[in-house]
């Protein structure tokens, strides 16, 4: 590898970790201030969410099981639908509605359905917002797996079928299994769409569910960075270590 | 033995089997020859219980199975390509309809062992079908179907991507399997070598009508099965 090859490789890099590094050292910073080079450290802020103390604690929490719910949900249902879709005589309509919601900015979709979030009693309600990131998650899975419904996965299916398998064996045997590393990058996907998921938040939640991306937004807005930065800092961390865990899946092996 | 009464099929205004009937002796196979576009694999789709006759029954002795869903009808429709679950390995592919069937382990073992023997795939057990030949993965889809013991074993060309040994090979096989197990089976071809070689009875499929032949003398001596014309040919060939 040449030098310049080197220092660029190093230069993207430091591009990428260096907003980290500075994130960090606004999370544990007592105080940072022109012209001091370095923060004062302090691990309170890190301290005040392992207490509880902060709002943080429950928003990471309650994102962590909107998110994780919302990716199995969508995953299984997804996956399901899409084969209903792929084997419809009308599919290319059907496809053009789940296309839809993934077209249009979720701040735009939650505005379209927001009035009728308000008239059932929906909007500002836990249940709500789940309800809103489905929305989002939900045709984006339709989309990933409708490719893996082909002609010979079709064959695979009345082959087991012959053999004897019922409809749940068949899933669970052969459909699920070839489609493995398409449904881990389904199910991530989908995990992080509802995980940084902020503009419908906000506006189906109306200020009553706080999520991670909502806090993060609200300490910004309170111009409290460094509780604002363990906040961006927490919000990194899941998807980091999803990644990280299935990267094999993930990279190399598509179906 | 397998007894169809007039089955027809149509898609649309596309009429694509016309009341076909026939009768299959148990142990029996049935070589149907036909081209392209004959209604070959919508006759045995339909039988599988892959899709719905418009009218017409399929009987099994006495067990009519017209209304039955694939799972239920115990006939294994294989296709042209092996469609070996790639998730699988040869053992397990073959052990897949006998743990549907929710056989012990020490079963499936001793059966699944057993038939890898017969097939001469003892040592491939454990691979992948990946890293099988065509020749051996078609071998590991017939165990797959054989070892649960089907009524009937639909086979639709299923040597057609093979090469000319492989494929001589795999006749070979397939009859002296099919008459050690007594399977009764349908055989779809377009090769009128292989329909002769493979049937104890023969039919032709044309337009989607079906004429069976009472010996394999008429069904050579018919100018539509193309083997008066193969015959033609060797003669032309031996006396130039």
């Amino acid at each position: 590898m040449s030098r310049s090859t080197q220092i660029l490789l190093w230069g993207i890099g430091l591009t990428f970790v260096l907003p980290f590094v500075v994130l960090g050292l606004w999370s544990v910073a007592d105080t940072w201030r022109y012209p001091a080079v370095l923060p004062d450290l302090t691990g309170d802020h890190w301290q005040r969410l392992v207490s509880g103390q902060s709002l943080l604690l429950t928003g990471l929490l309650r994102s962590v099981g909107i998110a994780v719910s919302i990716a199995l949900v969508s995953t299984v249902l997804g996956f399901y639908i899409s084969r209903a879709i792929a084997y419809h005589q009308h599919q290319r309509t059907w496809l053009f509605f789940a296309y839809w919601p993934c077209v249009i900015a979720p701040g735009i979709l939650a505005g379209l359905v927001y009035i009728f979030f308000l008239r059932w009693g929906w909007a500002g309600s836990w249940g709500g917002v789940w309800l809103g990131h489905l929305l989002l998650a939900l045709p984006y899975a339709v989309i990933v797996f409708h490719p893996f419904w082909t002609p010979q996965i079709r064959q695979y299916e009345q082959l087991a079928a012959t053999l004897g398998a019922s409809r749940i064996h068949i899933f669970s045997t052969v459909l699920f299994p070839m489609a493995k590393g398409m449904v881990l990058i389904g199910g991530f996907q989908t995990f992080l769409i509802s995980w940084f998921e902020f503009g419908l938040t906000s506006l189906l939640g109306v200020g009553k569910v706080q999520t991670l991306p909502v806090l993060v937004y609200q300490y910004i807005q309170e111009a409290n960075p460094y509780l604002a930065a363990v906040a961006a800092l927490i919000l990194m961390l899941p998807p980091a270590v999803v990644l990280w865990v299935n990267k094999r899946f993930l990279f190399t092996k598509l179906v | 033995m397998l007894q169809v009464e007039g089955v027809g099929k149509s898609f649309g205004k596309e009429r694509v089997l016309h009341d076909i009937s026939l009768t299959v002796e148990t142990g029996h196979t049935l070589s149907i020859l036909g081209a392209s576009g004959s209604g070959k694999t919508t006759l045995l789709r339909g039988l599988a219980g892959l899709l719905t006759f418009d009218k017409g029954r399929v009987n099994w002795k006495d067990e009519d199975l017209t209304n039955l869903a694939p799972q239920e009808r115990g006939i294994v429709y294989l296709y042209q390509e092996p469609l070996l679950f790639p998730h699988l390995s040869v053992f397990e592919n073959i052990a897949f309809g006998l743990k549907v069937r929710k056989e012990t382990p020490k079963a499936i073992e001793s059966k699944v062992t057993t038939l890898l023997d017969e097939l001469g795939l003892s040592d491939h057990a454990h691979k992948s079908p990946e890293e099988l030949s065509g020749g051996q993965q078609q071998r590991v889809n017939f165990g797959r179907a054989l070892i649960i013991e089907p009524k009937v074993l639909l086979l639709d060309e299923p040597f057609g991507n093979l090469d000319a040994q492989t494929r001589s090979n795999m006749q070979e096989l397939y009859l002296r399997i099919s008459r050690e197990h007594h399977i009764t089976s349908l055989f779809v071809t377009h090769d009128v070598k292989e329909a002769l070689r493979m049937g104890d009875q023969w039919a032709t499929l044309q337009s989607g009508q079906l004429h069976s032949f009472s010996s394999q003398a008429d069904f050579i001596a018919d100018e539509s099965t193309g083997a008066q014309a193969e015959i033609r040919f060797w003669q032309n060939v031996q006396s130039s």
